[in-house]
């Protein structure tokens, strides 16, 4: 039995204290963060992941991990209470979690949201746990071309996030040129550093993330967050669903995990994809989709399952390819890369104990995160009530002080406020610039692979053709791109057509 | 404090299509001093400039179909863009000379600025609990490198 033995290593590697602490305290400050209105879980990470240059690579992306899912679950309470949602996937929680909590069902709705959360985790991990070895073994089998192919896959998935496919590619494009920063890894060449000797290793990830998904969505947030409506109380009692709830929320779950997983594998869709699926999928099949968007049950219970199962499976090829399941793990993949530990499909059979451990200690953390939230409801609750004006300036300084410990540079600092103004300017021109930050993660990895592969074919462009992976990868790559041309020229005629009824009438 | 607020009744999609256009013409040029190389041995200058051109073919396309669309107005907050940014160039420049504490409560104070409800007092005690609070966990918690007073 290979899976028992590997969850054996894994539960070695895993249960050690300082494992064990830093999995706590991932999950702590992850709910926390995530909890504070106006802040998601992407802000949490690259808020934390400085930190994390403090400490082992493992323990590193253990408490990663953990302040993810933390922080996606404690955005859903804002989100639920407040209808603030912090992420694409929690303005699904919003739909018809807010309407239950104004129905005075607060209460059930977090209790759904926590065992729907806990539910979709592990139904992602055992995916996680039997598919990742194949995965990994086919992995060994790509070579530069199947690379590039896989990521070109995910970020033309990564399109399909906006709203508008032609705007989500133009922010990858623009996420690939600002990773042309710094030096040429083949020629040495300096590239794009404006005179600036600090930019010769590259913009920092942690600058763009925090002047991306901090400084841009304080400017935006300030004078619009309004918490003082929150006044409910809760009981412990007051949470618990009837069994009509039990009866409807239960199918959904499993629903909703199964479509999370799904979606959660493949490289460049994540949880914000997959929760509005598991949302359309439950109200298209729901005998009565007129109750969708007044409170729902179901519509709580799918999405976030969803969102939960993807928030694992994602670690999928993560880990075994070193592609980013989605923005998040963009960020996780850098961390690791910073770290020194470069996953691919060698992860697995080098570093058992890093891979198995990581598994072992998700486990422990989803477990932590409901042993966390069901007790402890009311404590985050109150936390829902600080006031936006005492926060930003707070989040300003850690966001300051973060960037600054990097790399012990006043620099970056600087580079934050730039990108926090540029990214502010494209949330208004209504671009979503989490595609950028995908872009620019994979930028490198890209350049090397295509420049490998050219090198190796004497710069014949047939090669991506010639090999069966890669062929197949490229045929999945263009029948999405044709959807999504075919989609937003039928939405285009759709919009234009109402327009000229309205015109006529 | 009144915030300025700049209101732009334009298409959004055209100042972003030419927003685009612009950003990448700019990556074009600059990128034209580096090597080019070909589809063997490519130049560090290759995938730059095939990007620009990406770059401002996507932005054509987008300024050209935004032409179907009606136009929108766009609410820019000039206010509170220059009081964050300038919290932060002030963090910046005062941390290294002035130390964590100084340079946190002048960035508070200023940041504060961008919130229409706050009265003095009640920005001088934040500025205060967050200095304080910063400089514990960071200088006395997690022993960052940096100084935390004048000097």
């Amino acid at each position: 039995m290979d899976v028992i033995a590997n969850l054996g290593i894994g539960l070695q590697a895993a249960l050690t204290p300082t494992m064990l602490w830093y999995c706590f305290v991932g999950v702590l400050l992850g709910t926390f963060i995530g909890v504070l209105p106006g802040i998601g879980p992407l802000a949490a990470i690259s808020l934390l992941l400085p930190i994390t240059y403090y400490i082992g690579p493992q323990e590193a992306i253990v408490m990663l991990a953990g302040v993810y899912y933390g922080a996606q679950y404690g955005g859903s309470t804002a989100a639920i209470l407040l209808r603030l949602p912090g992420t694409a996937s929690s303005a699904v929680a919003c739909i018809d979690g807010n309407p239950m909590a104004r129905n005075g069902r607060a209460g059930v709705a977090l209790f759904i949201t926590t065992i729907a959360s806990f539910a979709g985790a592990i139904t992602g991990l055992i995916i996680l746990i039997f598919f990742s070895p194949y995965i990994a073994k086919l992995g060994l089998k790509f070579g530069s071309a199947e690379y590039f192919a896989l990521m070109l896959l995910g970020l033309v998935a990564a399109c399909t996030f906006s709203d508008s496919p032609l705007k989500g590619g133009a922010m990858v494009v623009l996420g690939l040129l600002l990773s042309m920063i710094g030096t040429d890894v083949n020629t040495g060449v300096i590239r794009y550093t404006f005179g600036f000797f600090e930019l010769s290793s590259g913009l920092s990830l942690v600058a763009l993330a925090m002047g991306i998904f901090g400084v841009a969505d304080i400017i935006r947030n300030i004078n619009t967050i309004d918490t003082s409506g929150l006044s409910q109380r809760f009981t412990l009692r007051s949470m618990l669903p009837s069994r009509e709830d039990w009866r409807l929320s239960l199918p959904s779950m499993a629903r909703g995990s199964a479509i999370g997983s799904f979606f959660g594998t493949l490289p460049g869709t994540g949880a914000s994809i997959s929760s509005f699926m598991a949302y359309a999928t439950e109200k298209k099949i729901a005998k009565d989709p007129q109750r969708f968007g007044k409170g729902a049950i179901e519509g709580v219970a799918a999405p976030e399952a969803a969102n939960n199962a993807s928030a694992q499976t994602a670690f999928v090829p993560t880990l075994t390819l070193g592609i980013p399941g989605d923005i998040t793990m963009a960020l996780i993949l850098g961390a690791l890369i910073i770290h020194g530990i470069t996953p691919g499909p060698q992860l697995i059979t080098s570093q058992p104990e890093l891979f198995w451990g990581l598994i072992v200690s998700f486990i422990i953390g989803n477990i932590l995160l409901v042993l966390f939230n069901i007790p402890m409801i009311g404590i985050w609750i109150s936390l829902l009530k600080i006031p936006y004006r005492l926060l930003y300036p707070t989040i300003l300084i850690f966001i300051s002080v973060g960037v600054f410990s990097v790399s012990n540079s006043t620099f970056d600092i600087y580079t934050v406020v730039g990108i926090g103004v540029l990214g502010y300017l494209l949330n208004m021109l209504r671009f979503d610039p989490a595609p950028l930050l995908l872009g620019f993660i994979l930028g490198p990895l890209m350049e090397e692979h295509f420049r490998r592969a050219m090198l190796l074919s004497r710069g014949n462009l047939e090669t991506f053709i010639d090999r069966p992976i890669s062929l197949s990868i490229l045929v999945v790559t263009a029948i999405a791109v044709c959807f999504i041309i075919a989609s937003s020229v039928r939405r285009r005629l759709r919009a234009l057509n109402t327009a000229k009824e309205s015109h006529v009438s | 404090m009144v915030m300025r607020k700049l209101t732009l009744k334009v298409n959004h999609e055209l100042f972003g299509g030419l927003l685009l256009i612009g950003i990448g013409a700019y990556a074009y040029y600059h990128g034209q001093q580096y090597a080019f190389g070909s589809l063997a041995r490519m130049g560090p200058g290759f995938l730059p400039q095939v990007l620009s051109m990406m770059l401002c073919t996507m932005g054509g396309i987008l300024a050209i179909t935004s032409q179907l669309k009606p136009s929108s107005a766009i609410d820019l907050q000039l206010g509170q863009v220059l009081v964050v940014a300038a919290s932060m160039v002030l963090f910046a420049m005062l941390l290294r000379p002035a130390g964590l504490f100084t340079a946190a409560f002048v960035s508070v104070v200023v940041s504060s600025w961008a919130d229409r409800q706050i009265t003095w007092p009640g920005r001088i005690v934040l500025a205060l609990v967050v200095a304080g609070l910063a400089s514990l966990i960071f200088i006395v918690g997690l022993g960052m490198n940096m100084p935390l007073w004048w000097g």
